[in-house]
């Protein structure tokens, strides 16, 4: 990561600009790591945390990322702190940033699975709302288990264009 | 291999991560690593 990733202009720019961001060596953790070390108790490393601005945790990544796959789970990452904010609108938007900048990331099905619930939440009632995003899911990205997870739902809301595969 | 300015900034955003975090609403990405 100190390496590769990390030196990435764009992987630093997210960094410095929307995060808080801290290392740990999880072997010997300085003092003032040690609560979040506890709290995190990662399996492996590098393991990393991402926790919304009330230290709740939104996501867990582990192992190597390069700056390709990095920078998406970045923006996956600040979606679900606005979802957890009730922005949904801001979440649709860095979603959406990871499924049409980043179509090869291997996040990038679960980016159209949340901008799909994203829609929904910027409505706030109406389920035909996800079709959008989740159809674009079943498009691009039939073989995956987000659209393996969405079908089950959007298959209620139109049975006639979708199969379930659950 | 990260240099020793690199562990101070990096040890210097830990110590003011809550009250920034909590001040500007940023989020925390915590990297748990293992030297070597």
């Amino acid at each position: 990561m100190d390496t590769v990733t990390y030196p990435d202009s764009e992987v630093r720019g997210i960094l410095e600009e929307h995060f808080v961001a801290a290392k740990c060596n999880a072997a010997e953790p300085q003092p003032e790591y040690q609560q979040l070390l506890r709290m995190a108790r990662p399996l492996w490393t590098p393991t990393f945390l991402f926790l919304d601005p009330n230290l709740a945790e939104i996501r867990r990544v582990v192992g190597y990322r390069p700056p390709s796959e990095f920078v998406p789970e970045l923006h996956m990452a600040l979606g679900l702190v606005e979802l957890t904010q009730s922005r949904p609108a801001a979440a649709l938007e860095r979603f959406r940033t990871v499924a049409d900048r980043y179509p090869q990331a291997e996040v990038a099905p679960e980016s159209l699975y949340w901008a799909g619930i994203s829609a929904f939440r910027c409505d706030g009632s109406n389920k035909q709302t996800l079709v959008p995003a989740w159809m674009e899911l079943r498009t691009r990205y039939p073989k995956s288990a987000w659209w393996a997870s969405a079908s089950c739902i959007l298959g209620t809301l139109v049975p006639a264009n979708v199969e379930c595969e659950c | 291999m990260q240099s020793p300015q690199q562990k101070t900034v990096w040890l210097e955003r830990l110590e003011g991560a809550l009250r920034e975090g909590s001040a500007r609403q940023l989020p925390l990405m915590a990297d748990f690593y293992a030297p070597g």
